[in-house]
């Protein structure tokens, strides 16, 4: 499948969606452009292993959700600066518009959730995708899905309702997931 | 299932989605239906989940995100097509090509060329002079010396000339392939400063086309030597000397 025609296909018709699945975990434009060109990038070199067709789509998701788990251990490892010490290295970003105003505080909240309940509630919203494709993507159980996407969506919503959610809350540590 | 359990599955459902073939929800949806209260309930999560949802995707990729996807990778397979195998097998194929070309297109000698060629250089090796690599009149050294340095050696000798005075040897070359060279005295005055007058050359007969076949001795000239060339056991014997050919064939 990796002639380069198909390949332009596959970038027109997954890019946008997979940026916004990106982006939600990330929250940063060039931290989501990198994993959605990363997920390109890996699917040009193996996605011939990929038998079914119709599974490129997860395919394509669940490679960028491993990219992006990937990165945060890295991250952790080497644990990034304070901004008061890096603020002469920051580009200049333009001022945010309005109507991202919206989505920047429900982005925040999503980033309030444990990690565990984070990524399922952005495929929740975003793709409208099956609990069973979710699980798919995630790499685990469904009724693991289920339950993460129970808990997250109730502190979500929660939280929304309140509007308590400064930018850089720690997650909430909750109870173990139902299996 | 009372309401709460309900209200918990319920948070996970979306309209118009297989949501609702999920068995549990199935149910807490026939309970909503039927509980007025929970129903309310159910209508204003909707609404609260479809604003959430539009907020999710007013998210959009910038523009020439796309591009830049499609661009890096025509880059990366510009990359890899010259990383190939296959291409590097035919890029050294094709330069194996290059380099063998002004061999393969260099003028080669008729057919039959090849012996007479031999048979000159090898009387103009011994007219013009030569250095014997051993210096002695012991055979036993000399067959063990070639053999050592990959020239023929396992030569046989005719019975006569193995009479004949023994000065040494030396081992020349014909394209590529190794020569003996068997340096004898036939008995006469040498000139001054030579050791010897009389020459036998022992090459592998696949290395030289147009050659006599046959083991007898066919006579020849070649300018001022008198020559003798036969085959015998894949290797042909070119034996000749400055002397007439009825003091060669006492050689012989």
């Amino acid at each position: 499948m990796d002639n380069g025609r198909d390949f332009e296909n596959l970038v027109a018709e997954y890019y946008e969606p997979l940026y916004q699945f990106a982006f939600s975990l990330t929250r940063e434009e060039a931290g989501a452009c990198d994993l959605v060109q990363q997920a390109f990038c890996v699917w040009a070199a193996k996605g011939h292993q990929l038998r079914d067709a119709s599974k490129v789509k997860t395919w394509l998701f669940t490679t960028l959700h491993r990219e992006f788990l990937g990165l945060r251990r890295r991250q952790t490892r080497f644990p990034h600066l304070e901004l008061e010490f890096a603020g002469a290295e920051l580009p200049v970003i333009e001022p945010v518009a309005t109507s991202r105003l919206d989505t920047d505080l429900v982005l925040a909240t999503l980033a309030a959730l444990d990690e565990a309940h984070q990524a399922p509630v952005a495929l929740f919203y975003l793709q409208d995708y099956s609990y069973k494709e979710i699980a798919e993507i995630l790499g685990v159980p469904l009724g693991t899905v289920k339950s993460r996407l129970a808990r997250g969506l109730e502190r979500l919503h929660r939280l929304l309702t309140d509007q308590k959610v400064p930018p850089h809350q720690k997650p909430v540590s909750e109870e173990k997931d139902d299996l | 299932m009372n309401r709460d359990e309900a209200e918990k599955l319920l948070r996970r459902y979306r309209p118009g989605t297989s949501d609702a073939e999920d068995p549990q929800i199935a149910e807490a949806l026939a309970l909503a239906g039927s509980d007025p209260e929970l129903g309310r309930w159910l209508a204003k999560q909707g609404a609260q989940q479809d604003r959430v949802r539009q907020q999710f995707r007013k998210i959009t990729a910038p523009a020439g995100l796309r591009a830049q996807i499609i661009s890096e990778h025509r880059a990366r397979r510009n990359l890899i097509f010259w990383r190939r195998p296959s291409i590097l097998l035919a890029a050294a194929a094709a330069l194996a090509v290059l380099i063998g070309l002004p061999f393969w297109l260099r003028p080669h000698p008729p057919e039959g060329a090849g012996f007479a060629v031999y048979q000159r250089q090898m009387a103009a090796l011994a007219l013009r002079g030569y250095g014997m690599d051993v210096i002695t009149n012991d055979p036993v050294p000399i067959r063990a010396y070639l053999a050592q340095n990959q020239a023929p050696a396992d030569y046989r000798l005719p019975a006569a000339l193995q009479q004949a005075g023994l000065a040494g040897c030396a081992i020349e070359n014909w394209q590529g392939t190794k020569i003996s060279m068997l340096c004898f005295r036939t008995g006469r005055p040498l000139s001054n400063g030579a050791l010897s007058d009389l020459w036998l050359f022992v090459i592998d007969e696949t290395a030289l086309r147009g050659a006599p076949a046959g083991p007898s001795p066919q006579f020849t000239k070649i300018s001022r030597l008198t020559a003798a060339v036969w085959r015998q056991d894949g290797k042909l014997y070119l034996l000749a000397t400055t002397a007439d050919e009825p003091t060669l064939r006492r050689f012989l």
